[in-house]
């Protein structure tokens, strides 16, 4: 009997899918990381198998950018995923980092509990909060927020841009991604004197926000990066003709923080994605095989603001 | 008679979600005359500023008080922008497009 059950593991075990995860240290330019993140969602996408395992044998280390949006893809790809190989301290920093499980902050008192515990830290977890409305999100990113501008002892200055560019990206996911949980990962890196934040939905993206919507499709067709630079260029979804006061979340919060401080911003959503940065602007529609389902924004926050910022000049 | 609303205690003082102002429409829809009292509030986002400009604009029995520093700010910035036609800084940057991973990859490695 004790043969027959291991034969079915080590059977179970040979049929699944193994790919190599890279060991992504660094992302000298903002989004950079994703050339070994498309890598591992094609393998793991176009594997014949469920099962498919994630070999850590080569990596020590990852940058908040990989490691966060890899735990994301990991809990919606639809494929069982085994990460093995982790080894030492690799396996206690993807534990504490809750790279497995992310961790459910619902109410402001678990967020408060649970993320007190990270005040000694340079990170949160990756926290997953309910984005429907009516939820205690305004209050979740509150306590999430003391928390970031506590590890990283940011300038004071930089309280209210921060409320600003994570208020704005969280209220889209409420607002336009139908997504019923959001995710935030935050790290500060000291090397880069910067706050590195990932927000990420698993919603129907920009393209399909405005295709739910109804809106624009005469000048966006099926070409997603279109509909990212018209988000970019703030033409909402849900403007009313003639009052077009809304759409302002994302470019407003783009523009300050490159523009203002220095920072860098990136966005992908469905096949396209979006980079701004002091180098330039860059939209991308990926190759057809390869596809984040959902948005996924990151944010490299300088800690400190440059002489003469000024908040106001970026919000009207 | 005028029914106070204290955003502080009844919303809260950090005000992020355009969706947070909906008691107050409620509140405004019904008639009665409502003065929002924003003491104490210390940020609001842009979308909220342009939903509380929205109902008030909307209801003229709806008074708006007590807002300082960067909520009052923000409230006549956005309240004046709404005034002015929209003025889109336009992204000219192309958009690049790949049909297969090996194209898109080098790219990525340069880019």
């Amino acid at each position: 009997m004790a043969t027959i059950i291991v034969t079915f593991t080590c059977y179970i075990i040979n049929m699944a899918t193994r790919i190599d995860i890279p060991h992504v240290s660094r992302d000298e330019r903002i989004g950079s990381v994703f050339n070994e993140m498309f890598k591992v969602i094609y393998a793991t996408d176009n594997s014949d198998s469920t099962e498919v395992e994630w070999d850590f044998s080569h990596c020590a280390f990852f940058h908040p950018f990989f490691i966060a949006p890899l735990a994301i893809y990991k809990q919606h790809c639809g494929k069982s995923i085994t990460a093995t190989n982790r080894h030492g301290h690799l396996d206690k920093y993807l534990n504490l980092i809750k790279f497995d499980n992310t961790l459910d902050i619902h109410t402001v008192d678990n967020a408060q509990n649970v993320l007190n515990g990270y005040l000694g830290k340079s990170y949160i977890p990756i926290c997953r909060f309910v984005s429907s409305s009516g939820s205690d999100v305004d209050c979740i990113q509150s306590v999430l927020q003391e928390i970031i501008e506590r590890q990283s002892k940011m300038s004071g200055e930089l309280r209210t841009p921060l409320s600003y560019m994570l208020g704005e990206i969280v209220g889209n996911i409420e607002e336009h991604a139908y997504s019923k949980y959001g995710y935030i990962y935050s790290q500060y890196l000291p090397s880069e004197k910067a706050i590195n934040i990932c927000i990420a939905d698993a919603g129907i993206t920009i393209h399909g926000s405005y295709v739910r919507r109804n809106r624009f499709l005469d000048k966006i067709g099926d070409n997603e990066a279109f509909a990212l630079r018209f988000a970019n260029d703030g033409y909402s979804t849900k403007d009313l003709p003639g009052a077009e006061s809304r759409g302002f979340g994302i470019s407003t919060s783009k523009r300050m923080l490159v523009d203002g401080l220095g920072g860098q911003f990136f966005m992908l959503s469905g096949g396209a994605f979006h980079r701004y940065d002091t180098n330039g602007s860059v939209f991308v529609n990926l190759p057809p095989d390869i596809c984040w389902n959902g948005t996924i924004t990151l944010m490299r926050i300088p800690v400190s603001a440059p002489a003469g910022f000024d908040y106001h000049k970026y919000v009207k | 008679m005028t029914n106070f609303i204290i955003i502080a205690d009844f919303i809260g003082q950090d005000i992020r979600s355009r969706n947070t102002m909906a008691p107050l429409h409620e509140a405004a829809k019904t008639g009665a005359t409502i003065e929002a009292d924003f003491s104490g509030v210390v940020f609001i986002t842009r979308s909220v500023a342009d939903e509380i400009c929205i109902i008030a604009d909307k209801y003229h029995n709806l008074k708006i008080t007590g807002m300082q520093g960067s909520v009052l700010d923000l409230y006549n910035i956005v309240s004046e922008s709404r005034k002015m036609g929209r003025h889109r800084p336009i992204d000219t940057s192309t958009i690049r497009n790949f049909d297969n991973i090996k194209e898109f990859s080098a790219f990525m490695r340069n880019l």
